[in-house]
């Protein structure tokens, strides 16, 4: 087929799906300690997918209300979604946006809440399925664009705080950062998070898209409330959605390791009550701002092209025994000149500029927290800094466990595997720009 | 330059919108300590809803009026911060209250840094372990906290592991050991002086030749400050040597003040040259004042401040207007302590 003939052939379908556990009282979120029991689902909490095919070339991008995706639900989600709609299982890129008010556990040890933890996540895996089906039964003609938009207001701040003698402490929590006396703040020790990339996507000539990808790095950790809730992506989401009638928003993490929402202004004076409705007035506030950003990039968004090409290239390490590897994926889709690309989460910001500096194609959405694991992957000298992300030192080998608390032991980041994930994607990058894979 | 004066401008940054602008207004308003501040430090700490402002309280306790007390007594029982009970921070606040009625001569609330201690808290240990180890002796509760804080106790290996592995935690312990100046807290140092984190290594070799400049340790520091692959490290060496009478190792950080494109080593230099308090290096200092980076600023007019250089008065007056309003906080600080030497 010709170039020519294969601009006309791209379909793009989207769909959402609930992903909101059935029986929440029996489950808490993770990410962040609760010490009472949950009170219940908040906010919806969804998963999106887009499917993507151009003259038979197939891709489904997932994004996630979650914190973490499980590796075994990628395994079974991409597998099925293969075999179900012919596409090449490892053409389905996954993300979530790392929110810390979802990706449930049982609340306590009861068999109870064994079982409300498995259906919670068998209807997550399913609502994967599930969307990429809908998505890809609702394709229709389609063209993209690459959207930019810079933050006028705080929304994700860099969590860490230099001081004057060059180590670093948090800077979270709403109201954190302390400076011992005798020191002085010296400033942030990296970028906060001020840019959001968007794919956008419209009928061919419509006057609006009908949907959008959307990537900012941040964690959304606004509050530890007892409640299951979509967060600040849900939040900003929605006034997206309410701004621009017809289009369904993706909202995608990318490298916000030491990104954070919640260091925005203090936190609520104490009480549930009280922190669940300064938890709803935040994410307003953020979703606001958000929005008043990004909708008007999406509606600016005049660039719209039919690419002539879907190229797709996967690595991955760790894959083959994941309980016992650190597992590392990264997974990129191509279309014309824009990339997506699926990459392991905690990301420092500073290295997803530097993969966007390096990136040899010009416009690159990434969408983070994509079923691999590693710990934190900030640039080494943090490693020397301190704080939080780092404050257990970086792992000596491969193998090397942390007990992060009694009987919990996760896996944590090489001194330099941030720079190794960010020099991968890059030559993947360089390997489709330059037609040596996809 | 704004039509404020330097003190009612570094009055103004306790409301500034960035938490850390109004901490350093704090900062700065203890370090000039002028009375006429307290009224609007006792309203910043106790308003404020941010840790940073724990700033505040050391403020207050450096202007030394004990009127404050009462105010003082009750933020460390209601700190009005969120109780971040999974991390450090409140503890923090409560505890920077505490230190600062100590320093007033008020033991009343000593016993929450006595539970901090008995925790094994690193809030005590670490992060206010120096701040402890300068109390003065008059008090009895003073006392009785400094002798928790051993070389013996800060090794504690039940104490989090963080203590031994955090940087930002290792770096205050290496000033601890300073302080100590013991024959095991140079140990303890000694080995640090090997540590993965260029920052602790830096604490470390000045920790070392203020305890004890020893030949031994001189050598030592000489080799970081020859060898060391960082720079922070080589000027911070540099700088420890030169404090402990070493004049020939200040050129490498006057070249370092000058050269560094990295602006936070460049600021370290900087901020080494006014500790040293040799105006020699003034015209270096007075340079940086315009780099482009405003932490390389600050620390310039700082470092102007503290060589009691000629030109300071002017280059203050000129940063008076710089868009950084960390760095007009800086030269309305150095201004004010002028205004008040000259007792208008």
């Amino acid at each position: 087929m010709t170039a020519s003939a294969a601009q006309g052939n791209l379909t793009i379908g989207v769909a959402r799906r609930d992903i909101a556990p059935p029986r929440p009282e029996l489950l808490k979120p993770t990410g962040m300690e609760r010490l009472e029991p949950t009170r219940g689902v908040l906010d919806p909490l969804a998963c999106e997918a887009m499917a993507i095919d151009l003259a038979g070339e197939r891709a489904f991008l997932i994004t996630s209300d979650l914190r973490t995706i499980d590796h075994a639900w990628v395994v079974e989600a991409r597998e099925t979604v293969g075999r179900r709609l012919g596409c090449d299982p490892r053409r389905v890129l996954f993300s979530s946006v790392h929110n810390h008010c979802s990706s449930p556990v049982g609340a306590d040890d009861s068999p109870e809440a064994a079982e409300a933890l498995a259906e919670a996540n068998r209807k997550i895996v399913d609502a994967f399925i599930a969307a990429c089906a809908e998505a890809d039964a609702t394709r229709r003609p389609a063209e993209i664009a690459f959207a930019q938009a810079r933050l006028a207001e705080p929304v994700g701040e860099n969590r860490r705080l230099r001081l004057s003698n060059g180590t670093c402490v948090n800077s979270w929590h709403g109201g954190g950062g302390i400076c011992p006396p005798g020191l002085k703040v010296a400033g942030s020790p990296g970028p906060h998070s001020t840019e959001v990339r968007v794919l956008c996507v419209r009928e061919p000539g419509a006057p609006r898209p009908f949907a959008a990808l959307v990537s900012y790095p941040s964690h959304p950790h606004l509050w530890s409330i007892p409640c299951f809730s979509g967060e600040f992506p849900g939040a900003a989401r929605r006034e997206i959605e309410g701004r621009l009638p017809g289009l369904a928003v993706l909202h995608a993490n990318a490298t916000g390791g030491d990104i954070d929402i919640h260091c925005m202004h203090p936190g609520p004076p104490g009480g549930t009550d009280a922190e669940i409705r300064w938890f709803q007035e935040s994410n307003r506030l953020v979703a606001r701002r958000f929005a008043d950003a990004v909708a008007p990039a999406i509606e600016a968004c005049a660039d719209y092209r039919r690419p002539a090409s879907l190229r797709h290239a996967y690595w991955s390490s760790g894959e083959d025994d994941p309980a016992n590897n650190r597992v590392t994926i990264v997974n990129v889709v191509v279309l014309g000149d824009v990339a997506v690309a699926s990459i392991p989460g905690e990301l420092f910001l500073a290295l997803g500029r530097q993969a966007e500096a390096r990136s040899p194609l010009p416009h690159l959405v990434m969408m983070g927290y994509n079923g691999s694991y590693g710990g934190y992957q900030p640039l080494p000298l943090a490693f020397e800094q301190g704080s939080y992300e780092v404050m257990r030192g970086y792992a000596r080998s491969e193998t090397d466990l942390l007990e992060a608390r009694p009987g919990r032991r996760v896996r944590r980041a090489l001194k330099d595997s941030g720079l190794q994930v960010i020099d991968r994607l890059v030559a993947m990058l360089a390997d489709l720009a330059a037609g040596r894979a996809g | 330059m704004p039509d404020i004066a330097p003190l009612a401008l570094l009055v103004a940054g306790l409301e500034a919108p960035d938490r850390y602008d109004q901490a350093d207004a704090a900062r700065l308003l203890g370090e000039l300590g002028r009375g006429e501040a307290v009224g609007a430090l006792r309203r910043y700490v106790t308003e404020s809803r941010y840790y940073s402002k724990m700033a505040g309280f050391h403020a207050l306790a450096r202007i030394g009026d004990a009127a404050v007390c009462p105010t003082l007594r009750g933020l460390v029982d209601k700190p009005n911060v969120v109780d971040d009970w999974f991390w450090l921070d409140c503890r923090a606040v409560r505890a920077a209250a505490a230190l600062a009625l100590l320093a007033l001569g008020d033991e009343s609330r000593a016993g929450y840094l006595a539970e901090l201690a008995d925790a094994g808290d690193d809030v005590f240990f670490c992060f206010f372990g120096p701040t402890v180890l300068r109390l003065p002796d008059n008090l009895p509760a003073a006392r009785d906290l400094k002798a928790r804080i051993t070389v013996g106790a800060m090794a504690d290996p039940a104490a989090r592991g963080v203590r031994h592995t955090d940087p930002a935690r290792v770096a205050l312990k290496a000033e601890v050991f300073g302080l100590l100046a013991t024959p095991e807290a140079c140990e303890a140092l000694r080995d640090l002086v090997a540590f993965h984190s260029r920052y602790v290594r830096g604490q470390a070799a000045v920790s070392l030749l203020s305890a004890d400049p020893s030949e031994e340790h001189v050598r030592l520091v000489e080799a970081m400050g020859d060898g060391d692959p960082a720079d922070f490290a080589r000027v911070r060496a540099s700088y420890a040597l030169a404090a402990a009478g070493r004049g020939d190792r200040i050129a490498l950080i006057v070249e370092a003040a000058e050269a560094l494109d990295d602006p936070f080593d460049r600021a370290v230099a900087v901020e080494c040259l006014g500790l040293l308090e040799d105006e020699t290096h003034a015209g270096v200092v007075e340079r940086q004042a315009s780099h482009a980076d405003p932490y390389v600023r600050q620390c310039a007019v700082e470092a102007l401040d503290r060589l009691g250089a000629a030109s300071a008065a002017a280059v203050a007056r000129k940063r008076l207007g710089d868009d950084s309003l960390r760095v007009r906080l800086q030269a309305a600080k150095l201004l004010a302590a002028l205004d008040g030497k000259e007792g208008r």
